[in-house]
Protein backbone atom coordinates (compact mmCIF):
# COMPACT_ATOMS: atom_id res chain seq x y z
CA UNK A 1 0.00 0.00 0.00
CA UNK A 2 1.16 3.25 -0.76
CA UNK A 3 2.07 6.18 1.51
CA UNK A 4 -0.73 8.62 0.25
CA UNK A 5 -3.65 5.39 0.18
CA UNK A 6 -2.94 5.18 4.02
CA UNK A 7 -5.75 5.98 6.30
CA UNK A 8 -5.42 7.40 9.19
CA UNK A 9 -6.81 5.02 11.33
CA UNK A 10 -3.71 2.64 9.28
CA UNK A 11 -0.62 4.94 10.70
CA UNK A 12 -1.86 4.22 14.22
CA UNK A 13 -2.12 0.71 13.72
CA UNK A 14 1.12 1.24 12.23
CA UNK A 15 2.41 2.86 15.31
CA UNK A 16 1.42 0.16 17.45
CA UNK A 17 3.05 -2.79 15.90
CA UNK A 18 6.74 -3.86 18.03
CA UNK A 19 9.36 -3.31 15.36
CA UNK A 20 11.83 -5.65 14.24
CA UNK A 21 15.59 -5.59 15.68
CA UNK A 22 16.68 -4.66 12.12
CA UNK A 23 14.48 -3.65 9.62
CA UNK A 24 15.96 -3.77 5.52
CA UNK A 25 14.13 -1.29 3.74
CA UNK A 26 16.97 -0.33 1.47
CA UNK A 27 19.55 -1.35 -0.14
CA UNK A 28 22.63 -0.63 2.51
CA UNK A 29 24.48 -3.48 2.28
CA UNK A 30 28.10 -2.77 0.28
CA UNK A 31 29.88 -4.95 -1.76
CA UNK A 32 32.33 -7.90 -0.04
CA UNK A 33 35.14 -5.87 -1.65
CA UNK A 34 34.36 -2.79 0.27
CA UNK A 35 34.83 -4.24 3.72
CA UNK A 36 38.03 -6.34 2.23
CA UNK A 37 41.85 -5.57 4.63
CA UNK A 38 45.09 -6.77 3.70
CA UNK A 39 45.73 -9.75 6.01
CA UNK A 40 42.27 -10.94 6.75
CA UNK A 41 40.91 -14.43 5.86
CA UNK A 42 37.68 -16.41 6.81
CA UNK A 43 39.25 -20.17 6.26
CA UNK A 44 42.63 -22.28 7.38
CA UNK A 45 43.79 -25.52 6.33
CA UNK A 46 45.92 -27.85 8.41
CA UNK A 47 49.63 -27.50 8.09
CA UNK A 48 51.18 -28.94 5.09
CA UNK A 49 52.51 -32.41 5.71
CA UNK A 50 54.40 -32.95 2.70
CA UNK A 51 57.57 -30.44 1.89
CA UNK A 52 56.90 -26.90 0.60
CA UNK A 53 57.49 -26.66 -3.70
CA UNK A 54 58.81 -23.92 -5.12
CA UNK A 55 55.91 -23.06 -7.99
CA UNK A 56 58.18 -21.20 -10.13
CA UNK A 57 60.35 -23.88 -10.74
CA UNK A 58 57.66 -26.92 -11.08
CA UNK A 59 55.57 -25.11 -13.46
CA UNK A 60 57.75 -22.46 -15.20
CA UNK A 61 57.65 -18.87 -14.15
CA UNK A 62 56.03 -18.14 -17.43
CA UNK A 63 53.11 -20.28 -16.14
CA UNK A 64 52.36 -19.10 -12.56
CA UNK A 65 50.70 -15.98 -11.41
CA UNK A 66 51.23 -12.92 -8.93
CA UNK A 67 48.18 -12.87 -6.20
CA UNK A 68 44.77 -12.74 -7.68
CA UNK A 69 44.09 -9.00 -8.07
CA UNK A 70 40.71 -7.49 -6.16
CA UNK A 71 39.80 -10.65 -4.46
CA UNK A 72 38.77 -9.97 -1.17
CA UNK A 73 40.22 -10.17 2.35
CA UNK A 74 37.84 -10.91 4.92
CA UNK A 75 37.10 -12.71 8.50
CA UNK A 76 34.66 -15.47 9.16
CA UNK A 77 32.43 -13.42 10.88
CA UNK A 78 32.18 -10.83 8.16
CA UNK A 79 31.18 -13.18 5.47
CA UNK A 80 28.50 -14.80 7.94
CA UNK A 81 27.20 -10.86 8.23
CA UNK A 82 27.15 -9.87 5.03
CA UNK A 83 25.62 -13.26 3.38
CA UNK A 84 22.65 -12.92 6.19
CA UNK A 85 22.11 -9.75 5.82
CA UNK A 86 21.70 -9.93 1.95
CA UNK A 87 19.52 -12.78 2.61
CA UNK A 88 17.41 -10.67 4.59
CA UNK A 89 16.68 -8.75 1.15
CA UNK A 90 15.17 -11.58 -0.76
CA UNK A 91 11.58 -12.68 -1.05
CA UNK A 92 10.97 -16.66 -0.72
CA UNK A 93 8.69 -19.63 -0.12
CA UNK A 94 9.28 -19.53 3.42
CA UNK A 95 8.45 -15.79 3.36
CA UNK A 96 5.47 -16.22 1.87
CA UNK A 97 3.40 -17.28 -1.42
CA UNK A 98 4.92 -17.06 -4.83
CA UNK A 99 2.09 -16.43 -7.79
CA UNK A 100 5.21 -16.60 -10.36
CA UNK A 101 7.34 -19.78 -11.35
CA UNK A 102 4.32 -22.17 -10.39
CA UNK A 103 6.03 -25.01 -11.68
CA UNK A 104 9.21 -24.64 -9.09
CA UNK A 105 8.09 -22.53 -6.40
CA UNK A 106 6.08 -25.29 -4.32
CA UNK A 107 7.05 -25.64 -0.53
CA UNK A 108 9.88 -28.82 -0.15
CA UNK A 109 9.16 -30.43 2.93
CA UNK A 110 12.28 -29.71 5.28
CA UNK A 111 12.68 -33.74 5.93
CA UNK A 112 13.42 -34.43 2.09
CA UNK A 113 16.04 -31.45 2.53
CA UNK A 114 17.59 -32.88 5.91
CA UNK A 115 17.70 -36.62 3.97
CA UNK A 116 19.48 -35.08 0.89
CA UNK A 117 22.28 -33.80 2.75
CA UNK A 118 22.99 -37.66 3.93
CA UNK A 119 24.31 -38.11 0.71
CA UNK A 120 26.77 -35.06 0.96
CA UNK A 121 29.85 -35.89 2.35
CA UNK A 122 30.77 -33.63 5.79
CA UNK A 123 34.11 -31.12 4.52
CA UNK A 124 36.37 -33.22 6.49
CA UNK A 125 39.97 -34.23 5.82
CA UNK A 126 40.89 -37.87 5.72
CA UNK A 127 42.65 -38.60 8.99
CA UNK A 128 42.41 -42.36 9.46
CA UNK A 129 45.08 -44.47 7.47
CA UNK A 130 44.66 -47.48 9.74
CA UNK A 131 47.70 -49.54 10.29
CA UNK A 132 46.02 -52.50 9.85
CA UNK A 133 45.14 -51.50 6.43
CA UNK A 134 48.79 -50.81 5.95
CA UNK A 135 49.77 -54.69 7.35
CA UNK A 136 46.91 -55.98 4.96
CA UNK A 137 48.29 -54.24 1.70
CA UNK A 138 51.98 -55.34 2.58
CA UNK A 139 51.67 -58.67 4.14
CA UNK B 1 -2.91 -32.08 5.91
CA UNK B 2 1.05 -31.42 7.37
CA UNK B 3 2.07 -29.82 4.13
CA UNK B 4 -1.50 -28.54 2.79
CA UNK B 5 -1.79 -24.86 4.23
CA UNK B 6 -5.78 -24.85 4.42
CA UNK B 7 -8.22 -26.18 6.64
CA UNK B 8 -11.46 -27.54 5.11
CA UNK B 9 -13.60 -24.44 6.62
CA UNK B 10 -10.47 -22.26 4.75
CA UNK B 11 -11.42 -23.87 1.77
CA UNK B 12 -14.95 -23.51 1.66
CA UNK B 13 -14.55 -20.21 2.45
CA UNK B 14 -12.61 -19.92 -0.58
CA UNK B 15 -14.76 -21.71 -3.21
CA UNK B 16 -17.55 -19.25 -1.68
CA UNK B 17 -15.44 -16.29 -2.43
CA UNK B 18 -15.47 -17.32 -6.11
CA UNK B 19 -18.32 -18.99 -6.73
CA UNK B 20 -17.53 -22.80 -7.23
CA UNK B 21 -19.40 -25.50 -5.26
CA UNK B 22 -16.15 -28.13 -5.18
CA UNK B 23 -12.49 -27.94 -5.59
CA UNK B 24 -13.78 -30.97 -8.63
CA UNK B 25 -15.44 -28.28 -10.42
CA UNK B 26 -12.14 -26.48 -11.20
CA UNK B 27 -11.35 -29.32 -12.98
CA UNK B 28 -13.82 -30.38 -15.12
CA UNK B 29 -12.45 -28.94 -18.37
CA UNK B 30 -10.25 -31.63 -18.32
CA UNK B 31 -12.07 -34.74 -20.43
CA UNK B 32 -13.70 -37.60 -18.18
CA UNK B 33 -11.34 -39.97 -19.50
CA UNK B 34 -7.92 -38.28 -18.60
CA UNK B 35 -9.32 -37.51 -14.93
CA UNK B 36 -7.70 -39.78 -12.25
CA UNK B 37 -10.84 -41.41 -10.60
CA UNK B 38 -8.97 -43.34 -7.88
CA UNK B 39 -5.82 -42.92 -5.40
CA UNK B 40 -2.29 -43.62 -7.14
CA UNK B 41 -0.77 -47.16 -7.19
CA UNK B 42 1.88 -46.20 -4.76
CA UNK B 43 2.56 -47.35 -1.28
CA UNK B 44 1.06 -45.35 1.60
CA UNK B 45 2.47 -42.13 2.94
CA UNK B 46 5.51 -42.22 5.56
CA UNK B 47 5.80 -39.80 8.47
CA UNK B 48 9.18 -38.05 8.86
CA UNK B 49 10.85 -40.71 11.20
CA UNK B 50 10.27 -43.17 8.91
CA UNK B 51 11.14 -41.09 5.72
CA UNK B 52 14.58 -40.32 7.42
CA UNK B 53 15.36 -43.34 8.85
CA UNK B 54 14.33 -44.90 4.91
CA UNK B 55 17.12 -42.48 3.40
CA UNK B 56 19.44 -43.32 6.10
CA UNK B 57 19.41 -47.32 5.82
CA UNK B 58 19.87 -46.11 1.77
CA UNK B 59 23.01 -44.29 2.42
CA UNK B 60 24.17 -46.55 4.69
CA UNK B 61 24.46 -48.92 1.77
CA UNK B 62 27.40 -46.60 0.25
CA UNK B 63 30.59 -47.98 0.91
CA UNK B 64 32.54 -45.74 2.81
CA UNK B 65 36.62 -45.53 4.46
CA UNK B 66 38.27 -45.22 0.81
CA UNK B 67 40.75 -42.95 0.08
CA UNK B 68 40.29 -41.90 -3.54
CA UNK B 69 42.93 -40.30 -6.06
CA UNK B 70 40.32 -39.90 -8.49
CA UNK B 71 39.65 -36.25 -9.92
CA UNK B 72 38.89 -35.51 -13.98
CA UNK B 73 36.60 -33.14 -13.54
CA UNK B 74 35.36 -32.93 -9.94
CA UNK B 75 37.27 -32.65 -7.12
CA UNK B 76 37.74 -33.01 -3.38
CA UNK B 77 38.62 -30.23 -1.58
CA UNK B 78 38.07 -28.71 2.11
CA UNK B 79 34.77 -26.89 2.43
CA UNK B 80 33.91 -24.92 5.21
CA UNK B 81 31.04 -25.62 7.43
CA UNK B 82 29.97 -21.76 7.25
CA UNK B 83 29.21 -22.56 3.51
CA UNK B 84 26.81 -24.81 3.83
CA UNK B 85 24.80 -23.28 7.05
CA UNK B 86 24.56 -19.74 5.02
CA UNK B 87 23.16 -21.39 1.54
CA UNK B 88 20.94 -23.38 4.02
CA UNK B 89 19.54 -20.23 4.95
CA UNK B 90 15.69 -20.24 3.57
CA UNK B 91 15.43 -16.75 1.78
CA UNK B 92 18.30 -18.12 0.03
CA UNK B 93 17.11 -22.02 -0.31
CA UNK B 94 13.65 -20.76 -1.20
CA UNK B 95 13.95 -17.98 -3.21
CA UNK B 96 12.70 -17.82 -6.83
CA UNK B 97 14.80 -16.76 -9.89
CA UNK B 98 15.64 -13.15 -9.87
CA UNK B 99 13.35 -11.61 -11.90
CA UNK B 100 11.98 -9.04 -10.15
CA UNK B 101 14.91 -7.00 -8.84
CA UNK B 102 12.69 -5.20 -5.84
CA UNK B 103 12.28 -8.21 -4.21
CA UNK B 104 15.71 -10.35 -5.12
CA UNK B 105 18.54 -7.74 -3.87
CA UNK B 106 20.37 -10.54 -2.02
CA UNK B 107 20.23 -13.08 -4.70
CA UNK B 108 20.91 -10.33 -7.19
CA UNK B 109 23.77 -8.56 -5.15
CA UNK B 110 25.27 -12.20 -4.36
CA UNK B 111 25.44 -13.03 -8.20
CA UNK B 112 26.81 -9.63 -9.05
CA UNK B 113 30.03 -10.52 -6.60
CA UNK B 114 30.39 -14.18 -8.04
CA UNK B 115 30.85 -12.48 -11.57
CA UNK B 116 33.22 -10.03 -10.08
CA UNK B 117 35.70 -12.65 -8.78
CA UNK B 118 35.27 -14.72 -11.71
CA UNK B 119 36.73 -11.99 -13.65
CA UNK B 120 38.93 -11.62 -10.78
CA UNK B 121 40.33 -15.34 -11.39
CA UNK B 122 40.03 -15.95 -14.96
CA UNK B 123 41.66 -12.44 -16.35
CA UNK B 124 38.68 -11.78 -17.98
CA UNK B 125 36.57 -8.74 -18.16
CA UNK B 126 33.14 -10.54 -18.06
CA UNK B 127 31.15 -13.33 -16.38
CA UNK B 128 27.75 -14.32 -16.26
CA UNK B 129 25.68 -15.49 -13.63
CA UNK B 130 26.66 -19.28 -14.20
CA UNK B 131 25.65 -22.36 -16.28
CA UNK B 132 24.66 -26.21 -15.25
CA UNK B 133 28.39 -27.07 -15.43
CA UNK B 134 31.78 -27.43 -16.54
CA UNK B 135 30.84 -29.31 -19.90
CA UNK B 136 27.95 -27.30 -20.84
CA UNK B 137 29.63 -23.89 -20.11
CA UNK B 138 32.23 -25.35 -22.65
CA UNK B 139 29.68 -26.18 -25.06
CA UNK B 140 28.20 -22.77 -25.12
CA UNK B 141 31.40 -20.99 -25.37
CA UNK B 142 31.78 -22.91 -28.90
CA UNK B 143 28.05 -22.16 -29.97
CA UNK B 144 29.19 -18.43 -29.21
CA UNK B 145 32.23 -18.34 -30.99
CA UNK B 146 30.38 -19.79 -34.17
CA UNK B 147 27.27 -16.91 -33.50
CA UNK B 148 30.94 -14.61 -33.18
CA UNK B 149 32.88 -15.34 -36.30
CA UNK B 150 30.08 -16.73 -38.87
CA UNK B 151 32.24 -19.76 -38.84
CA UNK B 152 31.41 -23.58 -38.43
CA UNK B 153 34.28 -25.70 -37.56
CA UNK B 154 35.97 -26.21 -34.67
CA UNK B 155 39.05 -27.75 -33.54
CA UNK B 156 39.65 -29.24 -30.21
CA UNK B 157 42.10 -30.85 -28.51
CA UNK B 158 41.79 -34.67 -27.72
CA UNK B 159 43.56 -33.16 -24.13
CA UNK B 160 40.27 -31.90 -23.38
CA UNK B 161 38.27 -33.84 -20.83
CA UNK B 162 36.54 -36.78 -22.89
CA UNK B 163 32.95 -36.49 -21.42
CA UNK B 164 33.20 -32.47 -21.78
CA UNK B 165 34.00 -33.38 -25.66
CA UNK B 166 30.87 -35.86 -25.87
CA UNK B 167 28.57 -33.20 -24.67
CA UNK B 168 29.99 -30.72 -27.91
CA UNK B 169 29.25 -33.52 -29.91
CA UNK B 170 25.55 -33.91 -28.88
CA UNK B 171 24.73 -30.20 -29.38
CA UNK B 172 26.98 -29.72 -33.01
CA UNK B 173 25.78 -33.02 -34.45
CA UNK B 174 22.29 -31.28 -35.56
CA UNK B 175 23.95 -27.81 -35.47
CA UNK B 176 25.73 -28.19 -38.56
CA UNK B 177 29.36 -27.60 -36.44
CA UNK B 178 31.97 -29.84 -37.63
CA UNK B 179 34.38 -30.57 -34.90
CA UNK B 180 38.05 -31.75 -35.91
CA UNK B 181 40.23 -32.92 -32.91
CA UNK B 182 43.51 -32.42 -32.39
CA UNK B 183 46.20 -34.56 -30.62
CA UNK B 184 48.73 -34.55 -28.27
CA UNK B 185 52.88 -34.73 -27.58
CA UNK B 186 55.23 -36.54 -25.75
CA UNK B 187 54.54 -33.10 -22.93
CA UNK B 188 50.67 -33.95 -22.59
CA UNK B 189 49.85 -30.45 -24.29
CA UNK B 190 47.94 -30.20 -27.60
CA UNK B 191 49.98 -31.32 -30.36
CA UNK B 192 51.26 -27.71 -31.46
CA UNK B 193 52.71 -29.10 -35.10
CA UNK B 194 49.71 -30.74 -36.18
CA UNK B 195 47.51 -27.76 -34.94
CA UNK B 196 49.77 -25.89 -37.67
CA UNK B 197 48.95 -28.13 -40.46
CA UNK B 198 45.18 -27.86 -40.14
CA UNK B 199 43.03 -25.46 -42.29
CA UNK B 200 41.88 -22.69 -40.56
CA UNK B 201 39.61 -21.42 -43.15
CA UNK B 202 36.03 -22.48 -41.90
CA UNK B 203 37.08 -22.58 -37.71
CA UNK B 204 35.82 -20.59 -35.63
CA UNK B 205 37.17 -22.02 -32.41
CA UNK B 206 40.54 -23.64 -31.10
CA UNK B 207 39.51 -25.24 -28.24
CA UNK B 208 41.52 -26.31 -24.82
CA UNK B 209 41.96 -27.15 -21.56
CA UNK B 210 43.87 -26.06 -19.03
CA UNK B 211 45.59 -27.84 -16.84
CA UNK B 212 43.73 -30.09 -19.45
CA UNK B 213 42.53 -33.62 -19.20
CA UNK B 214 45.87 -35.05 -18.06
CA UNK B 215 46.79 -32.36 -15.80
CA UNK B 216 49.12 -30.27 -17.58
CA UNK B 217 49.15 -26.58 -18.18
CA UNK B 218 48.72 -25.23 -22.17
CA UNK B 219 50.35 -22.45 -23.61
CA UNK B 220 47.25 -20.42 -23.38
CA UNK B 221 49.30 -16.94 -25.21
CA UNK B 222 50.94 -19.06 -27.51
CA UNK B 223 47.61 -20.97 -28.32
CA UNK B 224 45.87 -17.37 -28.71
CA UNK B 225 48.18 -16.27 -31.29
CA UNK B 226 47.57 -19.50 -33.35
CA UNK B 227 43.58 -19.00 -33.31
CA UNK B 228 44.30 -15.57 -33.62
CA UNK B 229 46.98 -15.52 -36.73
CA UNK B 230 43.79 -17.84 -38.66
CA UNK B 231 41.03 -15.76 -37.48
CA UNK B 232 39.48 -17.79 -34.79
CA UNK B 233 38.92 -17.61 -31.08
CA UNK B 234 40.33 -19.38 -28.27
CA UNK B 235 38.26 -20.99 -26.10
CA UNK B 236 39.95 -22.63 -22.82
CA UNK B 237 38.04 -24.81 -20.46
CA UNK B 238 39.37 -25.27 -16.53
CA UNK B 239 37.53 -28.12 -14.98
CA UNK B 240 40.01 -27.36 -11.59
CA UNK B 241 39.28 -23.96 -10.59
CA UNK B 242 41.98 -24.27 -7.73
CA UNK B 243 43.93 -24.09 -10.37
CA UNK B 244 43.78 -20.61 -10.80
CA UNK B 245 44.99 -19.96 -7.07
CA UNK B 246 48.52 -19.84 -8.67
CA UNK B 247 48.53 -20.98 -12.54
CA UNK B 248 48.48 -17.40 -14.66
CA UNK B 249 44.72 -16.80 -15.64
CA UNK B 250 44.15 -17.65 -19.52
CA UNK B 251 43.48 -14.01 -20.11
CA UNK B 252 44.62 -14.11 -23.92
CA UNK B 253 41.72 -16.49 -24.12
CA UNK B 254 38.75 -15.04 -26.16
CA UNK B 255 35.96 -17.42 -23.24
CA UNK B 256 36.68 -19.24 -20.85
CA UNK B 257 34.63 -22.14 -19.53
CA UNK B 258 34.93 -23.18 -16.00
CA UNK B 259 33.65 -26.05 -13.60
CA UNK B 260 33.75 -23.96 -10.27
CA UNK B 261 32.67 -27.21 -7.84
CA UNK B 262 36.29 -27.13 -6.35
CA UNK B 263 34.57 -23.60 -4.83
CA UNK B 264 32.75 -24.59 -1.86
CA UNK B 265 30.28 -27.09 -3.66
CA UNK B 266 31.02 -31.29 -2.34
CA UNK B 267 31.46 -33.46 -5.11
CA UNK B 268 27.54 -35.31 -4.47
CA UNK B 269 28.33 -38.09 -7.03
CA UNK B 270 28.60 -35.64 -9.92
CA UNK B 271 26.17 -33.13 -9.86
CA UNK B 272 24.52 -30.62 -9.21
CA UNK B 273 27.73 -28.17 -10.24
CA UNK B 274 28.26 -24.55 -11.08
CA UNK B 275 29.24 -23.90 -14.82
CA UNK B 276 31.15 -20.31 -15.54
CA UNK B 277 31.70 -18.84 -18.48
CA UNK B 278 34.08 -15.85 -18.61
CA UNK B 279 34.50 -13.48 -21.89
CA UNK B 280 35.73 -10.31 -23.31
CA UNK B 281 34.12 -7.00 -22.91
CA UNK B 282 33.09 -6.90 -26.25
CA UNK B 283 31.58 -10.13 -26.60
CA UNK B 284 28.96 -9.29 -24.02
CA UNK B 285 26.09 -9.62 -26.31
CA UNK B 286 26.50 -13.38 -27.23
CA UNK B 287 27.32 -14.43 -23.57
CA UNK B 288 24.61 -17.03 -22.95
CA UNK B 289 22.36 -16.68 -20.02
CA UNK B 290 21.91 -13.48 -18.00
CA UNK B 291 24.07 -11.15 -16.39
CA UNK B 292 23.72 -8.95 -12.94
CA UNK B 293 24.82 -5.53 -12.82
CA UNK B 294 25.15 -2.42 -10.56
CA UNK B 295 22.17 -0.10 -11.03
CA UNK B 296 20.82 3.25 -9.23
CA UNK B 297 17.65 3.94 -8.52
CA UNK B 298 15.49 7.37 -9.06
CA UNK B 299 17.16 8.61 -5.75
CA UNK B 300 20.87 7.33 -7.00
CA UNK B 301 20.78 4.65 -4.55
CA UNK B 302 22.51 1.39 -5.43
CA UNK B 303 20.94 -1.55 -6.12
CA UNK B 304 21.52 -4.77 -8.56
CA UNK B 305 19.56 -5.65 -11.39
CA UNK B 306 19.38 -8.37 -14.64
CA UNK B 307 20.95 -6.33 -16.51
CA UNK B 308 21.35 -8.65 -19.82
CA UNK B 309 19.16 -11.85 -20.51
CA UNK B 310 18.62 -12.89 -24.15
CA UNK B 311 17.29 -16.62 -22.71
CA UNK B 312 14.67 -18.17 -24.99
CA UNK B 313 11.97 -16.46 -22.37
CA UNK B 314 12.50 -13.27 -22.66
CA UNK B 315 13.34 -12.60 -26.58
CA UNK B 316 12.44 -14.40 -30.05
CA UNK B 317 13.71 -18.01 -30.18
CA UNK B 318 15.83 -17.67 -32.72
CA UNK B 319 17.88 -14.71 -31.40
CA UNK B 320 18.47 -16.04 -28.32
CA UNK B 321 21.96 -17.00 -27.35
CA UNK B 322 21.30 -20.28 -25.57
CA UNK B 323 18.02 -22.21 -24.32
CA UNK B 324 19.95 -22.60 -21.47
CA UNK B 325 16.73 -21.56 -19.07
CA UNK B 326 18.37 -21.19 -15.40
CA UNK B 327 21.51 -20.24 -13.60
CA UNK B 328 22.97 -22.73 -11.08
CA UNK B 329 22.36 -19.68 -8.47
CA UNK B 330 22.65 -21.57 -4.98
CA UNK B 331 25.68 -23.36 -6.25
CA UNK B 332 27.20 -20.26 -7.50
CA UNK B 333 26.40 -18.50 -4.29
CA UNK B 334 27.93 -21.27 -2.68
CA UNK B 335 31.31 -20.71 -4.81
CA UNK B 336 30.90 -16.88 -3.97
CA UNK B 337 30.98 -17.86 -0.48
CA UNK B 338 34.00 -20.18 -0.58
CA UNK B 339 35.88 -17.76 -2.49
CA UNK B 340 35.46 -14.97 -0.33
CA UNK B 341 36.06 -17.10 3.01
CA UNK B 342 39.09 -18.01 1.17
CA UNK B 343 40.27 -14.78 0.22
CA UNK B 344 43.75 -13.52 -1.57
CA UNK B 345 45.98 -15.41 0.86
CA UNK B 346 43.99 -18.57 1.35
CA UNK B 347 43.63 -18.95 -2.25
CA UNK B 348 47.14 -19.20 -2.48
CA UNK B 349 47.88 -21.27 0.65
CA UNK B 350 45.38 -24.02 -1.28
CA UNK B 351 46.58 -23.91 -4.77
CA UNK B 352 50.24 -24.43 -3.21
CA UNK B 353 49.37 -27.24 -1.59
CA UNK B 354 47.79 -28.48 -4.29
CA UNK B 355 50.95 -28.46 -5.57
CA UNK B 356 52.98 -29.57 -2.78
CA UNK B 357 50.77 -32.20 -2.27
CA UNK B 358 51.02 -33.29 -5.98
CA UNK B 359 54.42 -33.03 -6.01
CA UNK B 360 55.02 -35.91 -3.13
CA UNK B 361 52.84 -38.16 -4.56
CA UNK B 362 54.18 -38.29 -8.24
CA UNK B 363 57.69 -38.52 -6.80
CA UNK B 364 57.09 -41.19 -4.72
CA UNK B 365 54.92 -43.65 -6.86
CA UNK B 366 57.92 -42.63 -9.42
CA UNK B 367 60.28 -44.72 -7.13
CA UNK B 368 58.47 -47.94 -8.08
CA UNK B 369 59.95 -50.15 -10.23
CA UNK B 370 58.35 -49.54 -14.08
CA UNK B 371 56.02 -46.25 -13.00
CA UNK B 372 57.38 -42.99 -14.76
CA UNK B 373 55.57 -40.28 -15.54
CA UNK B 374 53.78 -40.32 -18.98
CA UNK B 375 54.12 -36.63 -20.39
CA UNK B 376 56.60 -34.37 -20.04
CA UNK B 377 54.80 -30.99 -19.43
CA UNK B 378 53.88 -29.07 -15.92
CA UNK B 379 51.48 -30.42 -13.68
CA UNK B 380 49.51 -29.01 -10.97
CA UNK B 381 47.17 -31.51 -8.57
CA UNK B 382 46.47 -33.94 -11.28
CA UNK B 383 49.10 -36.36 -13.37
CA UNK B 384 49.19 -39.28 -15.56
CA UNK B 385 51.50 -42.03 -14.87
CA UNK B 386 52.51 -45.09 -16.74
CA UNK B 387 52.09 -48.42 -15.04
CA UNK B 388 54.00 -51.56 -16.14
CA UNK B 389 50.48 -53.69 -15.85
CA UNK B 390 46.83 -52.64 -16.87
CA UNK B 391 45.47 -49.76 -14.32
CA UNK B 392 42.22 -51.29 -14.34
CA UNK B 393 43.98 -54.63 -12.93
CA UNK B 394 46.00 -52.21 -10.31
CA UNK B 395 42.72 -51.00 -9.22
CA UNK B 396 41.32 -54.20 -8.85
CA UNK B 397 43.96 -54.96 -6.30
CA UNK B 398 43.97 -51.71 -4.93
CA UNK B 399 40.10 -51.88 -3.91
CA UNK B 400 40.86 -54.81 -1.33
CA UNK B 401 42.75 -52.16 0.29
CA UNK B 402 40.22 -49.37 -0.23
CA UNK B 403 42.22 -47.50 -2.07
CA UNK B 404 40.74 -45.91 -5.33
CA UNK B 405 43.25 -45.71 -7.47
CA UNK B 406 44.81 -44.08 -10.61
CA UNK B 407 41.80 -43.58 -13.19
CA UNK B 408 41.99 -45.78 -16.00
CA UNK B 409 42.12 -43.00 -19.27
CA UNK B 410 42.46 -46.25 -21.27
CA UNK B 411 38.59 -46.07 -21.66
CA UNK B 412 39.05 -42.85 -23.24
CA UNK B 413 42.36 -43.32 -25.03
CA UNK B 414 42.02 -46.77 -26.29
CA UNK B 415 45.62 -47.04 -26.73
CA UNK B 416 46.55 -46.05 -23.17
CA UNK B 417 45.58 -48.65 -20.79
CA UNK B 418 48.63 -49.30 -19.19
CA UNK B 419 48.56 -45.40 -17.87
CA UNK B 420 46.27 -43.46 -15.27
CA UNK B 421 45.33 -40.05 -13.87
CA UNK B 422 46.21 -39.72 -10.54
CA UNK B 423 44.62 -36.49 -8.25
CA UNK B 424 46.11 -35.33 -5.24
CA UNK B 425 44.42 -32.63 -2.99
CA UNK B 426 44.45 -30.77 0.02
CA UNK B 427 42.49 -33.20 1.63
CA UNK B 428 44.59 -36.05 1.24
CA UNK B 429 47.40 -37.00 4.25
CA UNK B 430 50.68 -37.72 3.52
CA UNK B 431 50.16 -41.30 5.23
CA UNK B 432 47.32 -42.03 2.21
CA UNK B 433 49.57 -41.01 -0.41
CA UNK B 434 52.11 -43.37 1.22
CA UNK B 435 50.56 -46.27 1.50
CA UNK B 436 49.38 -45.92 -1.92
CA UNK B 437 52.72 -45.32 -3.50
CA UNK B 438 53.52 -49.12 -0.79
CA UNK B 439 50.24 -50.93 -2.13
CA UNK B 440 51.05 -50.24 -5.96
CA UNK B 441 54.53 -51.60 -5.18
CA UNK B 442 53.09 -54.17 -3.67
CA UNK B 443 50.55 -55.26 -6.51
CA UNK B 444 53.58 -54.68 -8.83
CA UNK B 445 56.02 -57.18 -7.27
CA UNK B 446 53.57 -59.95 -7.09
CA UNK B 447 53.44 -62.21 -9.63
CA UNK B 448 50.28 -62.23 -12.42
Amino acid sequence: MSESLKTEQDSALEADKIKKARRHVSQNEGLIFEKSAPGKRGIEFPPLDVPAVDAARELGKENIRAEVEGFPEVSEIEVVRHFTRLSTWNYAIDLGMYPLGSCTMKYNPASMNSSRALTVSPPSIRTNPSSCRKAACES
Amino acid sequence: MRYLPKSPSERREMLDAIGVATVDELFQTIPEKFRLRGPLNLPGPLSEPEIIDYFKARAAENSSGYTSFLGAGIYSHLRSVVTDALIQRGEFLTSYTPYQAEISQGTLEAIFEFQTLICQLTGQEVANASMYDGSTALTEAVLMAERLTSRHAILIARTVHPEYRQVLQTYARHLGITIREIGFSSTGQIDRAALAQESFADVAAVVVQSPNFFGVTEEISQLAEVAHAGGALLVDGITEAVSLGIVKPPAEADIVAMECQSFGVAPSYGGPHVGVIATRDKFVRQLPGRLAGQAFDAEGRRGFVLTLATREQHIRREKATSNICTNEALFALAATIHMTLLGKQGLRELAEQNLAKARFARAELEKIPGVRRAFSGPTFNEFVLEFPRSVKMINAALLRDKIIGPLAIGTAYPDQTKRGLVCVTETMPRAEIERLASCIKHILETPV
